[in-house]
């Protein structure tokens, strides 16, 4: 069941709006807000316009088709319209950031509102908001009319649920994510390793088809139930087989379940998917995905630039998360192609709030050229090995500082 | 070849992709078609499975036949299955004699591939294609973004153009992603000196959005329909 989306669009004023048109558009959108349950925000900046409007998915829908057919505005290109969990901003029937419509004068350029104001860094984190970063920084505006524009085992210690995989002695390693701004773990995947820690090629056939399900539901308990253990506090990638019926309702309620048993917050979860593992039709996938979504799990597209996933994916699959095919990253800063295939996936990514994970990191070069280019999320054995049974500190490379979660 | 095979009777039609800032027409791409100008489909599925490779080879050299009556004076684009080349190393040895004998040099032919093709044995079809590309001959990826992706591969074959799939141009002018996903590749693409074709451009203001962010090769009803038999002329507004 999906209860609560978002949409955020940005468009082109086709007047000049004075303070009293802005106040008498926002006393109307406000009044109309708050009786059909929608929130969110409208930005008004040299003759552009960004909105996020948050609310029930008919009610916005209703709204924006209205909205598009208003004449004061065009060129409306939508950004993205998407299941959320929570309100970002669930106080404003319609903020205009962070000031009084008497103060409209002052908040016209919204400067207030990113820069001094409190707004910004009060808003709940989430995609909305990396989408409204990227609005600060300049991008999505350049399009408006001119003339409007002014394997290391330590054996397993964790309490197991009595699943058939741990008897069978499976194991769960975790990796560190790290984000560099933060200079945080902010999540650790989670990698199956068999008895003896060693590394686990599932491999197709190793597992009935019939108990794939099963399997794939385990694992991640499995998985789920060690880091809970471990007494985890950040996020939990979990990449699994990924076959079709890890991504049935069962599952999608399995994965719930065994979150809610272990205390883990379903919005901690990230799951990593692969697509050429899925068989099913692409608006059947994306239906499966919305409704972990509403359930607050996030989704990543693992080895994006490899195989099959493909760029349109971004559109229709609307990840949360992209993770670097290992191809992609080896020896990138002496590789021309691979750094301007990079470039353009970061700016892509930016521009539609989806975190991008250079994973597989094992150089410095590598780490310090992508950083150099602004990636801010790391994971690879540069900074911390996969290990079972703990979750392991990060090192922050050419520099002797250690991370913990 | 088996009978049934040589008996398809088909012919082309030719659509213009049009530098838009140089307002010319840079090139045609032959698009096969029966006899009355029936869309592609109905010749390509006559074809049984054994003979695809060397009726496509059939293809392009009638194409490039129909392209010299036709005395097109630019480049040409033509589309190349690439098992071919992998079956055949000389398949386009062929294509190139042929054109040379209509005085087509081999540096107007455009050779155009989709990604899910080349993928299936990269190696094999790099090694192939640059000897051709040896001889003047350039490569295009076709339907670029749409099918596996064509990331991975511009790292490990760089062609001398892509082709943006229509899927991801049709109304861009309102798609916030498709915009994000075109920005990527332009920029990545200007890194890498490869030109950018926007296809299956339909409207104005898709032309106009690609246009802006610095694409200026096109290819679509917007500028021109496929003319059988012959050459439209390309509508370019101011
Ligand atoms: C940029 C822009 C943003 C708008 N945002 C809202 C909004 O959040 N809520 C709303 O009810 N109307 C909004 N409107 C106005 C709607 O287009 C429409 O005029 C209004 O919903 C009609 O309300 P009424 O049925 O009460 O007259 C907006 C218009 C523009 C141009």
């Amino acid at each position: 069941m999906i209860n609560l989306i978002h949409l955020i669009y940005i468009s082109a004023a086709t007047q000049v709006f004075s303070k009293e048109d802005l106040v008498q558009l926002l006393d109307r959108a406000r009044a109309n807000n708050a009786d059909r349950d929608i929130s969110g925000m409208l930005l008004f900046e040299e003759g552009s316009f960004f909105q996020i409007l948050e609310g029930p998915p008919a009610e916005v829908e209703r709204l924006y088709a209205a909205i598009e057919q208003d004449s004061r505005h065009s060129q409306v290109v939508t950004i993205i319209k998407e299941p959320i969990v929570r309100r970002a901003f669930g106080e404003w029937t319609m903020g205009f950031p962070d000031v009084s419509p008497s103060d409209l004068n002052e908040i016209v350029g919204t400067n207030d509102f990113f820069s001094g104001g409190t707004a910004f860094r009060d808003c709940s984190p989430g995609r909305a908001k990396k989408i409204l970063s990227a609005f600060r920084d300049g991008r999505w505006r350049s399009h408006l009319d001119p003339a409007m524009q002014e394997t290391h085992a330590t054996r397993a210690a964790f309490p197991l649920n009595s699943l058939g995989l741990a008897r069978q002695g499976l194991q769960v390693a975790f990796q560190p994510i790290v984000d560099m701004e933060q200079q945080a773990i902010i999540s650790y995947e989670a990698l199956l390793r068999g008895p003896n820690g060693e590394h686990f090629p599932l491999l197709e056939g190793d597992i009935d088809e019939a108990d794939l399900d099963r399997f794939d539901i385990e694992c991640r308990g499995l998985a789920i139930a060690a880091a809970a253990s471990l007494g985890l506090r950040v996020s939990l990638n979990l990449n699994f087989v990924g076959r079709e019926p890890g991504y049935s309702r069962a599952a999608i309620q399995a994965t719930l379940d065994a979150a809610g048993r272990n205390a883990i917050d379903p919005m901690h979860i990230v799951l990593e998917i692969r697509k050429e593992k899925v068989d099913l039709r692409p608006d059947a996938f994306i239906r499966i995905l919305d409704e972990y979504r509403a359930a607050g799990i996030r989704v990543s597209i693992d080895h994006f630039g490899a195989g099959p996933s493909s760029l349109t994916q971004l559109e229709s699959y609307r990840p949360e998360m992209i993770s670097l095919d290992e191809q992609l990253v080896r020896g990138i800063e002496r590789n021309g192609p691979r750094q301007a295939i990079v470039r353009g996936l970061l700016q892509t990514c930016n521009d539609l709030g989806i975190d991008l994970v250079a994973k597989y990191i094992e150089t410095i070069e590598e780490f310090e050229w992508l950083r150099a280019e602004g990636v801010t999320l790391f994971q690879g054995n540069l900074l911390s090995e996969p290990e079972v049974g703990q979750l392991p500190d990060a090192r922050i490379p050419g520099n002797a500082h250690e991370l913990t979660q | 070849m088996s009978d049934k095979t040589r008996e398809i009777c088909f012919s082309f039609a030719c659509q213009p992709i049009v530098d838009t800032v140089e307002r010319r027409v840079v090139s045609f791409e032959m698009l096969v078609r029966g006899t009355h100008g029936e869309p592609a489909p109905t010749v390509l599925k006559a074809i049984s499975e054994n003979d695809r490779y060397i009726f496509d080879n059939k293809l392009r050299e009638r194409a490039i036949e129909v392209a010299a009556q036709l005395g097109v004076k630019c480049n040409l684009n033509l589309n190349l299955l690439p098992g071919c080349l992998t079956g055949c190393d000389d398949a386009l040895a062929a294509t190139i004699e042929l054109a040379k004998l209509h005085g087509i040099g081999p540096e107007r032919l455009v050779i155009e591939v989709t990604e899910t093709e080349i993928i299936e044995d990269l190696s094999r079809f790099s090694a192939v294609i640059n000897e051709y590309r040896a001889l003047g001959v350039m490569v295009a990826i076709d339907d670029f973004g749409s099918g596996y992706s064509g990331l991975n591969l511009l790292a490990d074959f760089m062609p001398d153009s892509i082709k943006i799939d229509m899927s991801l141009i049709r109304d861009i002018q309102a798609s916030g992603p498709r915009q994000a996903i075109v920005r990527g590749i332009v920029r990545t693409c200007g890194d890498l000196g490869i030109d950018v074709v926007a296809e299956g451009v339909e409207t104005e203001q898709e032309w106009r959005w690609c246009e802006s962010e610095g694409i200026q090769l096109f290819q679509g009803y917007f500028f021109a329909k496929p003319g059988f038999e012959s050459l439209p002329l390309a509508f370019v507004p101011n």
